[in-house]
């Protein structure tokens, strides 16, 4: 970049390879750099360089753990029903469904979810894992959790045609009304899946 | 609704910019490359949430500020006010800034904004309508489409989503870096949504249809009174759908047509292979105009193509507005400088029937005769007049 000493350029440059950082925010966020003390520097580098030394892949449920903890703390976890897996497409979307309290299975990670124009397909997610260790046996039910959007739907309905085989019950999450919501202010696409989604009230 | 006031901020050439439109015609006048253009933009903008001709939203935004703003004072005859604005982030601006319209100050989705004011953008290109590639007519069709009900217009965004999808799942198939068993989902969502968007297609085509000659003789001069103009539907779907009725009419039940897009999609499967892209679905057809059952963009004379631009633009005007929708404000693009005078003058007479009209030209001299008198706002090097003089 013209005008600029290299060391600045090149930092600015690799902020700006991060996901939703334009060039301004690069500009701002190297120059805070430049200004914070060495140790603030210091520290970010080494937590950058962590994070791809210190992680792991679980070699389970593909998660993301600490170097030298395999399996993870899900994995390694006995009270977890190991009969039921729920598939998420991120290590985050693991947190959120963990977080409800309401699951206590074990999970798979995908990292990604089938989109052709991105490259992704079946091979670059780990689809494959998951169905050799759905093949392996000892599982009752896979939820797929993948997100409610197309590439989440084409994902779900790959993975539910290759388990199938292999196990009893294969569910997918529900869709429609948010709770706490409006009916009338939701949007026509979510009011038709929660139609199509209806169920019989539980008179028990 | 009519525009009362078109107010601008850092959008493209302008810095400021304030347009009192009148109620009937207001003329934009100014040199090419002066702005013109811009202005209808804003409003075209403003009511569509998108541009017709920027590749980006941020190129809408005035070079080095951080956001565009457009704000438009409504009201229709019984009094009833609305301020739609608009507001379109530049490239780097902090992501707490982001592009959203409101009315009456409460955020609204851009496909919401139909409810309160509709717009016809007639510009110069679409004097190629007839004889340009079938892509110009998708576009006009899905355009009345999209403003009109806000379905098709989610419709339409699903279903390009689901094209570059399944076209970048056939040409990896093609390299041999995909297996075809990942296709069949991507069939069943052409199949459904290409069928809504069909379906959609299909019943705009009819009611088209059934206002062309109206119109078409209200246009055109006395030597092309009278002459058959028939608009059809061009599908892609063959003998997949032997239902096919014979006349443009309304579109039948979506089951029909997601069966017969299911049964071609499987007829061309190794086609599309080969091809490495999709062969059949709304994306691929056309609407079909013929005049006297000849095809209007071989047979027909420029003339002739005109009178029956005009009425398609009118009909498009008169279906935005049908169904006690708000009646669409009109743009003109400086288009008169392609028509003569006799057609300019009973088209503009038609449209100023209808509603407000604004037009932007280059050219005085190819203002309609008799329309002196009327409110003209000159543009200059990216600004605007601060107040029309009548000319």
């Amino acid at each position: 970049m013209s005008g600029l000493i290299a060391p600045v350029a090149r930092l600015i440059e690799e902020f700006s390879k991060l996901p939703g950082v334009g060039r301004k925010t690069a500009q701002r966020l190297t120059y805070h750099m430049l200004r914070a003390p060495a140790d603030e520097a210091r520290g970010l580098a080494s937590a950058l360089v962590a994070v791809k030394e210190e992680v792991a892949y679980c070699s389970t449920c593909c998660n993301i753990t600490d170097r030298g903890v395999d399996p993870c703390a899900f994995c390694a976890d006995d009270r977890r029903d190991a009969t039921r897996i729920c598939v998420v497409e991120e290590p985050l979307d693991v947190l959120a469904i963990d977080r409800t309290g309401e699951y206590r299975g074990r999970y798979h990670v995908l990292h990604g979810a089938i989109s052709p124009i991105d490259g992704i397909g079946p091979d670059q997610i780990r689809a494959r894992e998951l169905v050799a260790r759905v093949a392996a046996g000892g599982v009752e039910e896979v939820i797929l959790a993948t997100n409610p959007n197309l590439e989440g739907e084409a994902t779900a309905m790959y993975l539910a045609d290759l388990l199938a085989p292999h196990v009893p019950m294969v569910s997918r999450i529900a869709r429609g009304l948010p709770v706490g919501g409006d009916l009338e202010y939701a949007d026509d696409v979510t009011l038709i899946r929660s139609l199509q989604g209806r169920r019989q009230v539980d008179l028990s | 609704m009519r525009l009362t006031r078109l107010l601008l901020e850092d959008f493209r050439s302008y810095a400021s910019a304030e347009l009192h439109p009148e109620p009937g015609l207001t003329i934009v006048a100014g040199p090419n490359g002066a702005g013109k253009t811009n202005l209808l933009e804003a409003v075209f903008v403003a009511v569509t949430g998108r541009s017709h001709r920027a590749g980006s939203d941020a190129e809408l935004v005035r070079h080095s500020r951080p956001f565009a703003r457009v704000r438009l004072d409504l009201s229709d005859p019984q009094g009833v006010t609305a301020r739609v604005e608009l507001l379109v982030p530049a490239e780097d601006t902090p992501p707490e800034i982001r592009k959203r319209v409101t009315v009456n100050g409460l955020p609204r989705r851009a496909s919401a904004i139909g409810d309160t004011v509709r717009v016809v953008l007639f510009r110069p290109e679409e004097m190629l309508l007839l004889v340009g590639a079938p892509s110009e007519r998708r576009r006009f069709m899905d355009a009345i489409l999209a403003q009109r009900h806000r379905a098709a217009a989610r419709d339409l965004a699903e279903l390009s989503r689901v094209l570059a999808q399944r076209n970048a799942l056939l040409r990896a198939i093609r390299r041999e870096e995909a297996t075809p068993d990942g296709l069949s989902f991507w069939d069943e969502q052409l199949a459904v949504v290409g069928a809504r968007v069909l379906a959609a297609r299909l019943n705009l085509v009819a009611e088209l249809a059934a206002r062309i000659p109206a119109l078409h003789d209200a246009v055109a001069p006395a030597d092309e009174q009278g002459e058959q103009v028939r608009l059809s539907y061009a599908d892609t779907l063959k003998n997949a759908w032997p239902e096919r009725p014979a006349a443009s009419g309304p579109a039948p039940p979506p089951d029909e047509l997601e069966a017969a897009y299911r049964r071609r999609i499987s007829e061309v499967r190794e086609k599309e292979l080969w091809n490495g892209v999709s062969l059949v679905g709304p994306h691929r057809d056309d609407l079909r105009v013929e005049l006297a059952g000849r095809e209007v963009a071989t047979h027909a004379s420029r003339g002739q193509q005109r009178t029956i631009i005009l009425a398609l633009k009118l009909a498009e005007t008169d279906l935005l507005g049908a169904d006690d929708a708000p009646t669409p404000i009109v743009l003109l693009d400086d288009v008169f400088s392609e028509l003569d005078s006799d057609r300019s003058d009973r088209s503009l007479s038609l449209l100023l029937e209808r509603g407000q009209v604004l037009v932007t030209m280059a050219d005085l001299a190819t203002l309609p005769a008799g329309r002196r008198g009327v409110t003209i706002w000159e543009v200059g090097e990216g600004r605007l007049s601060q107040a029309p003089r009548v000319a």
